[in-house]
């Protein structure tokens, strides 16, 4: 009898909060797909290659389990606090039926052992389909191919979620059945009191306006023009501004929307107006919280999601798998000793070798190094970089150009193999022609476009008295398998202008690519990681392209991670938070539904009426946090990277836009669900009278 | 003349089975218009219940309630939310109020609710505040408001829609006796100045005696009914024949004022 009571309320409960119920399920895949981070294939991957950086990421991992379970705390116990006082009347009804305090309260904790059960049952399996999902769909992103993919159940992860969830749910349960239990029972067939009005349109609601909206400008100037990233003080200060300026903002708001609701005086408007204009004169603190919450979820998406978007700018067009440093004749032997040849193309050579010059300071090369001294001359390019109109690209390139002035040499060959290589075809350059080279990504806008233009006209250079033409366009391609420590302003010339100007500290790489057929067969993670075995006993230096990619790939997979992870914790309590808050206050406000049916106001005029509340109420925070967030992201992204974000930024816009898209989704979703709920409680008023009295 | 409201063996049951209460019993009465009716009885007699059927806020369990020959009772949801407020306007004890909007807000929500045009509406408020004296509490709050104030505001808002029905349930019961004088003398202006139909439950003998006619119910059914004579009976005689029957009634009179 008992467990029936307890089934039937739990699915009775779970129905009738849906939106809960969901918001705890979500939180429960969220809290899975993160504990389980280490399964993912990216990870195991990165684990081989970077594993310090890993094994710091996964020591984080504790922080933030702690710190989302204390945000999750409060998404509990405000929809526990819900429920408990929707289901009021039933508990009177049940200890007037005399039914034991101790019982009902065994019943409550059965019911909310029950329920948060049936929440793991559904929960885990969706969480680890789609952790299996989002494994292979970023390996596929980054490119790691999905042969090597293996089914992971992290039976770890599932039982910290779980106890995660029942420590939570415990406490929160015992707070609220604590205060509920210990009240008389009169209590449980009292309607919550009325509210208190504030005296609407007052100087101090002008003042903290104002006040806030200063507040907020200054912490907008100061996040913009960089001051706030300045020092650890300078951004604590903007943030503490910002918020304080967001708590003034809504303080003081209440009065002035209510002008803007009145407008509308047909049917139940100024009623809406009214109940609106209470709500956020009254609950505007939770109002700011959760504008601040969805402020956070928007930058910490966006940042998400623009650094998910650049993980498939790993591009598979590389010239080396492995590039080993060495003699052609160490690396040759070692291959064919450790079988690791079998895997591998031919290694083709790569020379470089720094180009003396007198710029280079004197004592530090030896007497019979001054044979290799040699005069290079930049002048005419440094001349036309003073040609320039455009400000930027001039200062930029000025400074920038004298660089060269001590570059490394490339030999055109070695070039020309990478290009073949990535399938490019090869350059020719003329015996009296030079080309520049640069790391592709240390060259910001203005360098490129300026570059070109300076390029467009025909420049020369002098080494030795002589003229060479410059190359028509800059070399970017990356030369060995380390992408990190690609050179940078070289110059590539002709293989027997490049004989003639080395210097002896010529350092020679051997590039190979692994057969295709054997990637084609084992993916490209197992393909490099057989290889690495094979190779770990021989004392040969390498280094391989997914090694360096990964370093990158790591903060990427990392950031994206963990910012994704906190955003979806943050809508659903920010989300939680607002549902909770408008339907309480639209129980506890039940008793004006019930005159205005006096009146004669129908269940559908009603309906309209709590609808036009919910969409204001939800928008309120949202429409603030959007407008924070278009100062906040870019500042955000200018504090992160130091560099301003061109408009035309692809990734930028379509994460945005990505961002946008599923925020309308969950907000609809949400703001549906709520309307849905709060239907029924204006249906069950609208009929109470009749129902209350045949069920007495 | 024609009957304006024709109730006819009227019965309204709460509950089921053995605990079954049979608040309304049987009740039949009709009501001219331009009258004045009261309804006294002793505590659980079915007064509320017997309003709450008349202004369909309660579905009668049997039996026909008449407005101006339109059957009532067999409304379906929508018709009923047409005629609340609209043929019928109703005074609470309580008031019920609207305490998030003002004294005109309140007054006009009817009006909202029931898409009267707006200069329609601004012009009967206009019309009532001068008839009620409203003018320095209409843009109160009811909690900035004395008893008396709101039941005004409340009488207002039943007004506003000229409805042909007004009912109050004990009107004056949350006033003192100078207020609920007004109050009385207010509502019974509205009945002789504007022809308006009244039926006021009330438990004073003192506000019963500025109706013209008084129905006295007992256990669900009329048990007796009083008129004040046309001309000839000052309020005071009428007053004092009311005082007698409810002395009579059993003891019933001196617990129920
Ligand atoms: N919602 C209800 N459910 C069950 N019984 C009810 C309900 N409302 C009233 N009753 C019963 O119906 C009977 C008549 O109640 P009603 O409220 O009409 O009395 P009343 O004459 O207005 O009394 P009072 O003078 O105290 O206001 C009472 O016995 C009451 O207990
Ligand atoms: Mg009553």
């Amino acid at each position: 009898m008992f467990f029936r009571l307890v089934r039937k309320n739990g699915r009775k409960t779970r129905r009738e909060n849906g939106i809960f119920f969901v918001s705890l399920i979500i939180s429960i895949i969220a809290f899975y797909i993160f504990l389980s981070l280490e399964n993912q294939d990216v990870i195991v991957f990165l684990k081989t290659m970077e594993s310090d950086a890993v094994q710091k990421l996964l020591a984080l991992l504790p922080v933030f389990y702690g710190v989302s379970l204390f945000f999750l705390f409060f998404l509990v116990y405000f929809s526990g606090l819900y429920q408990l006082q929707r289901r009021k009347y039933e508990f009177g009804v049940l200890l007037m039926l005399g039914m034991k305090r101790s019982r009902l309260f065994l019943l409550l904790l059965a019911e909310d052992i029950w329920n948060s059960l049936a929440s793991l049952l559904i929960g885990i399996p969706i969480a680890v389909f789609l952790s299996e999902m989002i494994s292979m769909i970023t390996s596929k992103v980054v490119g790691l191919g999905i042969i090597g993919h293996h089914f992971t159940f992290s039976p770890g992860a599932v039982l910290l979620t779980a106890a995660g969830f029942a420590g939570i749910k415990l406490a929160a349960f015992a707070l609220l059945s604590g205060k509920m239990v210990r009240r008389e029972i009169l209590y449980y067939f009292q309607d919550e009191g009325e509210e208190e009005r504030r005296a609407s349109g007052s100087l101090w609601n002008v003042l903290s306006l104002a006040g806030g909206l200063l507040c907020l400008g200054a912490a907008y100037a100061a996040a913009l023009s960089g001051a706030a990233w300045s020092s650890l003080r300078a951004m604590c200060l903007t943030v503490v501004i910002g918020i304080a300026g967001m708590f003034l903002v809504f303080s003081g708001l209440g009065p002035f929307l209510e002008r803007v609701w009145k407008g509308k005086q047909k049917g139940l408007g100024i009623f809406t107006a009214r109940q609106l204009t209470e709500q956020v004169s009254l609950h505007w603190k939770p109002l700011v919280i959760s504008s601040l919450l969805f402020l956070a979820a928007f930058c910490l998406l966006g940042y998400g999601t623009a650094a998910a978007d650049t993980l498939s700018d790993q591009s598979m067009v590389h010239s080396a798998d492995f590039t080993f440093y060495g003699e052609k004749r160490d690396v040759e032997e070692a291959l064919k000793e450790t079988g690791a040849g079998a895997c591998l193309e031919e290694p083709y050579e790569m020379r470089c070798a720094l180009l003396y010059t007198d710029a280079i300071p004197f004592d530090v090369l030896e007497e019979d190094m001054k044979a290799y001294v040699h005069e290079i001359d930049f002048g005419t390019l440094i001349n036309a970089a003073s040609g320039l109109e455009d400000q930027d690209e001039r200062l930029y390139l000025e400074s920038r150009l004298s660089y060269f002035e001590e570059p490394y040499l490339i030999a055109l060959s070695g070039y020309n193999s990478v290009l073949e290589a990535e399938g490019k075809e090869p350059m020719h350059l003329d015996a009296d022609e030079i080309a520049l080279y640069q790391n592709p990504q240390s060259i910001p806008e203005v360098g490129r476009t300026g570059m070109k233009k300076i390029l467009a006209e025909n420049p020369t250079v002098k080494i030795d008295g002589d003229d060479y033409w410059v190359y028509g366009t800059v070399c970017t391609e990356p030369l060995v398998a380390d992408r990190i420590i690609s050179l940078n302003n070289s110059i590539i010339v002709p293989d027997e202008l490049y004989e003639e100007l080395k210097s002896p500290s010529e350092s020679s790489y051997w590039n190979v690519m692994l057969k295709e057929e054997y990637v084609e067969e084992y993916g490209m993670m197992q393909a490099v990681y057989t290889v690495n075995e094979l190779l770990q006993d021989t004392d040969l230096e390498y280094e391989s392209y997914l090694q360096s990619m990964g370093r990158q790939l790591f903060y990427r997979v990392a950031s994206s991670y963990l910012t994704i992870y906190l955003a979806v914790i943050f809508f659903v309590i920010a989300n939680t938070v607002l549902s909770v808050q408008f339907l309480m206050h639209q129980r506890r406000t039940g008793e004006r539904v019930r005159i205005l049916t006096f009146l004669g106001a129908g269940y559908d005029l009603l309906c309209v009426s709590a609808e036009q509340q919910v969409r204001w109420y939800f928008l309120l925070p949202l429409a603030a946090a959007a407008i924070n967030s278009i100062f906040g992201l870019p500042s955000l992204i200018v504090g992160m990277t130091g560099s301003r974000i061109g408009s035309g930024d692809l990734a930028f816009l379509i994460s945005g836009l990505i961002v946008i898209a599923s925020v309308s989704v969950i907000e609809y979703v949400y703001m549906k669900a709520v309307v849905h709920l709060n239907n029924r409680h204006l249906l069950s008023l609208v009929r109470r009278t009749e129902e209350r009295q045949e069920s007495l | 003349m024609d009957k304006i409201l024709d109730i006819r063996s009227l019965k309204k049951y709460y509950g089921r089975g053995e605990n079954v209460t049979k608040a309304v019993d049987g009740i039949s009465f009709y009501v001219l218009p331009g009258e004045f009716v009261g309804i006294m009885g002793p505590s659980g007699s079915g007064k509320t219940t017997l309003l709450n059927c008349i202004a369909s806020i309660v579905r009668p369990t049997e039996g026909e309630i008449c407005l101006e020959g339109v059957n009532t009772a067999a409304f379906n949801e929508k018709q009923q939310m047409e005629y609340r407020g609209k043929k019928m306007g109703y005074l609470f004890q309580d008031f019920k109020l609207l305490d998030n909007l003002t004294g005109r807000e309140n007054i006009l929500m009817p009006a909202a609710i029931h898409g009267m045009k707006k200069q329609e509406s601004e012009r009967q408020i206009r019309r009532l505040a001068g008839y009620l004296g409203l003018d320095r509490i209409l843009d109160k709050y009811p909690a900035q408001m004395s008893g008396g104030e709101r039941q005004r505001i409340a009488a207002a808002r039943a007004l506003i829609l000229n409805p042909s029905v007004i009912l109050a349930d004990e009107p004056t019961g949350a006033l003192d006796t100078k207020n609920a004088r007004t109050l009385l003398e207010e509502l019974k202006k509205l009945n002789t100045e504007q022809k308006r139909t009244i039926l006021m439950v009330t438990h004073n003998p003192d506000a019963a005696s500025f109706c013209s006619r008084i129905l006295i119910l007992r256990d669900g059914v009329i048990f007796h009914e009083l008129r004040r004579r046309q001309d000839s009976e000052t309020r005071q005689e009428f007053y004092g024949r009311i005082t007698d029957v409810m002395a009579k009634l059993g003891g019933g009179g001196a617990n129920v004022l």
